[in-house]
């Protein structure tokens, strides 16, 4: 097997939903959306109701936990175009820690919770968040923030 | 290739704050509404217009039968571009496709019916049901 083709990696709070599941797939031009999360991949509902736009848009879904992902994602074949969907900083540096090669991070949706402060319009780090993610780019992952598609990229080292 | 959403009162630019909320602004997406202040010369203007500077085209109305989608299937049968019209299609369908317009090699027909297919594929009953993760043979 040679190296998996992750097109694009995203950090999201809601991981897949409407706008990911449709646009984002899209725009990447993705065949299968990875979710790479330890609560949901032992979350029946939570499955489901991301399953749910996969289903419509024809493309495939798996639910992974973050120690799966790291053993099994070098199986994918090349035609697997990889949309690898995560909730936080710290799963991605578990990932390319695990020595996943993601090339490009992209942050979208990080919600707020208590002691994190604003970033972006919709990104609310602590200073762990920023560690991990200067970790990723410390390991040649580009990192940057970006809402939606049609957004100008903000490079990292730009918002923290 | 352009999709040019119109609709009754503020259907279009209603659908317009949605797809800017999930999608940013699209290139090729544009949005006119057919308010109380105008009338059906008034809107075949704006829909006029908004074809000049494409070659392909769908018009994706409302409701069937209504003023835009009449003023848009008068158009089609008069102008020199290639036009498909659709009615009923939802947002969903609209954000799928609305990245690939810029290069799109199809026929507004071949579009037109990519929109009504995805629209009904969305338009469901949430039913619980297994979730289907098989491994491709040679994949994951």
């Amino acid at each position: 097997m040679g190296e998996p083709n992750i097109v694009l990696t995203r950090i999201d709070n809601r991981l897949v939903h409407g706008q990911v599941g449709v646009v984002w797939t899209s725009s990447a031009g993705a065949n299968l959306l990875l979710v790479a999360n330890d609560e949901t991949a032992n979350d029946q509902l939570q499955q489901e109701l991301m399953a749910a736009t996969a289903e419509t848009s024809g493309v495939g879904i798996r639910f992974w936990t973050i120690d799966k992902t790291v053993s099994t994602i070098s199986k994918a074949s090349a035609r697997q175009k990889i949309f690898l969907i995560i909730r936080t900083p710290q799963d991605a540096r578990r990932l390319v820690e695990g020595g996943v090669p993601i090339k490009d991070l992209n942050i979208g949706n990080m919600h707020f919770s208590q002691g994190k402060t604003q970033v972006t319009k919709y990104t609310y780090m602590d200073d762990q968040d920023k560690a991990d993610l200067k970790f990723c780019a410390d390991h040649g992952v580009n990192v940057y923030v970006q809402e939606v598609p049609e957004d100008k990229k903000q490079p990292l080292e730009e918002v923290i | 290739m352009k999709i040019i959403v119109t609709g009754h009162g503020n259907f279009a630019t209603g659908i317009q704050s949605t797809v800017k909320l999930l999608a940013g602004e699209l290139q090729n997406v544009e949005f006119i509404d057919f308010t109380g202040d105008m009338n059906d010369v008034s809107l075949n203007g704006k829909l006029t217009t908004a074809l000049a500077d494409t070659d392909k085209a769908v018009f994706f109305c409302d409701l069937l039968g209504g003023t835009p989608f009449k003023e848009a299937v008068k158009i089609s049968t008069t102008a020199d571009q290639d036009i498909a019209v659709i009615t009923g299609c939802n947002v969903g369908s609209l954000l799928e496709v609305g990245f690939q317009l810029a290069d799109y090699a199809g026929t507004a027909t071949e579009l037109a019916t990519t929109l009504v297919t995805t629209s009904k594929a969305q338009t469901k009953v949430f039913e619980h049901h297994a979730v289907i993760q098989d491994a491709d043979e040679d994949g994951i």
